[in-house]
């Protein structure tokens, strides 16, 4: 396996870690850029690995972080027992994360082995309700507080003091964020790398023709919508830790949706590179927008959005691979 | 019998495509299906692919019934097929476009296999000096190569061939024929193929089909079809492409 | 488990269903039609509702237009606004990968919301246009809701005989079924879907000013969202590329979500309205399991 592709994402990488533990005034810009890449890199495995769009995609995210709420206030009383600071942490954290990948992926598999075996449009339809659905299954039956929502901040206070809950909505879920990026993006490589990324790119070009040699494309597609939704799971659960309070209409907002797809189709849609990429440029520019122009970055966006679709379909990384011909370039950015 | 075709019809709204077919093929036999445009040549092929479900009857192919198949699992089994007007994936490279297909063939044992096949392969077509070209950036000749590369890595028992040498000099398609005859024979590879508007492919086939609005009319040797009165008839005017 | 099911209850929820039923279905035949013609789903077809329904409600507010006539102008509108959409984004993305005008239409949907919600605010609107009621049984129906009904049937038929029976209507629908055969007819192909789309978006924007008659309240930017949802629920359930099947459907579905939501009220739930939504996604996802090509085989 050629690593080649890797050193240049993982370089950025390396650079965002050290911006953000040198200089702790960027803690929250960095912070803030860490969560679209992950979020690119993650939902990139689904949209630009197989080319289908899936609408009701932030409902991974918001049952990550159901996932950690609801731990979160179950065993809190369980957590008191455990002496030990850090173990009380990494307690929390990995169930946490774990119950969120659960949920995630329970709902994945549910959807996806429906919803997968059809076509491109069909499975957009299907998907539109997902998010919908799942936050009026909860607003409507009262399951997991309605929409009283979760607040956890006073869990987090009794099991690790005021500064411990510092300390985990930032550093701890700064980590967890730059973490899920990089995990994402590794699988990324090795999918493309791997039989399954050519059974996917296939698809991608020729559904049809590509069953007919030998391809099980439902079932590849189900595999990247099963990992990349609990990527998503795993971010949401990193998300409540920073949050600290998940309520059904906002965690299910469609904003994130839309933003996932600006990340991945502004970076280059199916490479490795491309999310951090524009993970990187739409954080930065929305950082800044907000501070100057709040209220209407959708509005922005939107004409943004149909732009760089009908335009730009590959992104920056299909625009440098179109300007810099040569073979070195397009072997390093994949 | 490598494959039978038991009662086979399939309508479209109220148009009957295929109606009523009964058809075998032998391990190794060379058949030519000649039929005008709308005779149902593609859809028989879809059928044969699962691309389309019959109406009624049955597919059985080495003595499995397949009619329930879907088209992942007949490949596995070693049909494949060349479509006429080529269609390959469009973003990969020449070589990537045979690779993939070699790397899902069941009688692919290893990716270094796979690799060692699609090289030859692409060799045996002559495309061996534009494999990293994307496939969208050929010729449409080098097109057509690439399609019949591609259906003949994955080492088939039935090659399904849509007539892929249509539009070609005359002494290309005569070239890709004889290529086609040669690896049939070789690799013991049952081929169909589609006969539509190059009339004088027939004469590399052993057998002939007749297809005429969704019936089998004749069913026999190169010879006897194509002096038929009902072929004669049905082609006349047309111009055989010299 | 017996409920007391009361009769009269029963039957005004079923002509209530109908009703309903009958907007959802002309509200949904523009859907049907642009996939059928170009294999496009239109995501920002809920957004095109709102901005009917907008139209509406500025045009009674402002100047004391009856619904009545702004239906005619939202179509207008609709023919101006789906005149540019198809010229401007839909032709760019015909032949291509169906993931971008999945995109793209989903890029118009927020356009329309959050230019809405910045021209008009986010805050729930509504009118009311009294015209007076109708006695039925015990109950009452306001003759706002019979006549976008009655309106929603005669329009619908109206398409009908269109589609059916004229000359243009049978070379869209040629288009439809065959597109390379209608191009062989000498047929102008590209014509044809521009005035498919145009029309359907038209007709979308005009199904919203029905739909205000029907809901006088809860004119919002983002009302759009769950009409969306019903209307693929019921293009699928309706043959996703059949105008005819879709209205069909609607009824169905509109009768359907009333008697849902009926039941429903009827069990301790914190939210039958939020329950009945749910169900209606899970119907969705039911549906194109086991048969995507809808009820209906056209």
């Amino acid at each position: 396996m050629k690593y080649g592709p890797l050193i240049t994402p993982l370089i950025l990488y390396m650079i965002l870690i050290s911006i953000r533990y040198i200089n702790p005034q960027l803690s929250q810009l960095t912070s803030y850029i860490a969560f679209y890449v992950a979020l690119g890199q993650a939902f990139n495995i689904f949209l630009g690995l197989t080319g289908y769009v899936d609408f009701g995609y932030v409902a991974f995210m918001a049952l990550g972080m159901y996932g950690m709420a609801l731990t979160t206030v179950n065993i809190h009383n369980i957590l008191v027992g455990v002496i030990d600071q850090h173990l009380r942490i990494y307690l929390l954290v990995i169930m946490g994360t774990l119950l969120g990948i659960s949920f995630a992926v329970i709902l994945a598999s549910i959807v996806g082995s429906i919803a997968l075996r059809l076509r491109g449009a069909y499975f957009a339809i299907a998907t539109i309700g997902v998010n919908e659905g799942f936050r009026y299954l909860i607003e409507g039956s009262g399951m997991w507080r309605g929409s009283e929502g979760i607040i956890i901040a006073k869990d987090l206070i009794e099991l690790y003091g005021y500064e411990g809950m510092t300390y985990i909505s930032t550093e701890v879920a700064d980590l967890m964020l730059i973490t899920i990026g990089i995990i994402a993006m590794l699988i990324t490589y090795v999918i493309i790398t791997s039989k399954m990324g050519y059974a996917l790119a296939a698809l991608r070009d020729d559904e049809d023709t590509a069953k007919i040699f030998g391809i099980n494309t439902t079932k590849y597609k189900v595999f990247a919508f099963i990992i990349s939704a609990a990527l998503a799971g795993m971010l949401g659960a990193a998300k409540m830790l920073k949050d600290q309070a998940v309520f059904p209409p906002q965690a299910f907002s469609i904003m994130y949706t839309v933003e996932a797809i600006v990340v991945v189709i502004l970076g280059g849609i199916g490479t490795v590179i491309g999310p951090l990429i524009g993970g990187v440029l739409y954080s930065l520019l929305k950082y800044y927008l907000t501070v100057i122009i709040p209220g209407i970055q959708l509005l922005l966006l939107a004409p943004i959005l149909i732009i760089v679709i009908l335009a730009f379909p590959s992104g920056i990384v299909g625009f440098i691979k179109k300007v810099f011909k040569s073979n070195r370039v397009k072997r390093l950015v994949i | 019998m490598l494959l039978k075709l038991e009662n086979i019809s399939k309508s479209f709204g109220g148009i009957k495509a295929l109606n009523n077919i009964n058809l075998s093929i032998k391990e190794g036999e060379i058949v030519a299906i000649i039929g005008p445009n709308g005779a149902g040549k593609t859809t028989l092929f879809n059928i044969i692919n699962g691309i389309y479900k019959p109406d009624t009857g049955r597919i059985i192919y080495e003595d499995i019934d397949i009619t329930n198949f879907p088209p992942y699992k007949r490949s596995y089994l070693g049909i494949s097929r060349a479509f006429q007007i080529p269609k390959p994936f469009i973003s990969m490279s020449v070589k990537d476009n045979v690779l993939v297909a070699a790397l899902f063939s069941r009688r692919i044992p290893s990716i270094k296999e796979a690799e060692k096949e699609t090289e030859r392969v692409l060799k045996l077509v002559g495309l061996q000096n534009k494999s990293d070209m994307i496939a969208n950036d050929l010729t449409s000749p080098e097109k057509k190569l690439l399609e019949l590369a591609r259906s003949l890595v994955t080492k088939p028992k039935l090659l399904l061939l849509d007539e892929i040498v249509a539009g070609m000099p005359p002494s290309d398609i005569d070239n890709i024929m004889s290529l086609v005859v040669q690896v049939a024979n070789e690799e013991k590879i049952s081929v169909v193929a589609m006969v539509e508007h190059i009339i004088r492919t027939v004469k590399y086939a052993n057998r002939a089909i007749f297809l005429h609005q969704g019936q089998i009319l004749l069913d026999s040797s190169p010879d006897d079809v194509l002096n038929s009165d009902l072929v004669r008839n049905i082609y006349l005017g047309e111009v055989e492409h010299a | 488990m017996m409920f007391p099911i009361n009769q009269e209850l029963l039957l005004f929820n079923i002509v209530s269903g109908i009703m309903l039923g009958t907007l959802y279905g002309l509200a949904t035949m523009g859907l049907s039609l642009i996939f059928g013609v170009i294999k496009v789903v239109n995501v920002s077809h809920g957004a095109l509702i709102m901005l009917g329904a907008y139209t509406a409600y500025w045009l009674y507010t402002l100047y004391l237009i009856p619904p009545f006539i702004s239906l005619g102008t939202a179509f207008l509108i609709g023919l101006a606004l789906g005149f540019s959409i198809f010229h401007g984004i839909i032709k760019n993305v015909l032949g291509k990968p169906e993931m971008i005008s999945l995109v793209a239409t989903f890029g118009l949907a927020i356009l329309f919301e959050e230019t809405a919600k910045f021209l008009w605010g986010p805050d729930f609107r509504g009118y009311t246009w009294e015209i007076g009621r109708i006695e039925f049984m015990s109950f009452t129906i306001p003759l706002t809701r019979i006549l976008a009904s009655v309106s929603s049937l005669i329009i619908a038929i109206s398409i009908y005989i269109f589609l059916y029976k004229t000359k243009m209507g049978m070379a869209i629908r040629g288009v439809t079924q065959e597109p390379e055969g209608a191009a062989l007819c000498g047929i102008n192909v590209i014509g044809i879907y521009s005035i498919s789309v145009t029309l359907a978006i038209a007709l979308t924007v005009a199904s919203g000013v029905l739909i205000t008659l029907f809901v006088p309240a809860g004119i919002e930017p983002y009302m759009g969202g769950p009409y969306t949802l019903r209307a693929f629920v019921i293009a699928v359930l309706g043959g996703l590329a059949s105008p005819i099947g879709a209205f069909v459907a609607g009824l169905i579905f509109g009768l359907a979500e009333t008697l849902s939501y009926g039941f429903l009220s009827l069990l301790p739930i914190s939210s039958a309205f939020a329950m009945t939504r749910f169900v209606a996604f899970s119907l969705l996802l039911i549906l194109l399991l086991i048969r995507p090509e809808g009820l209906f085989r056209r």
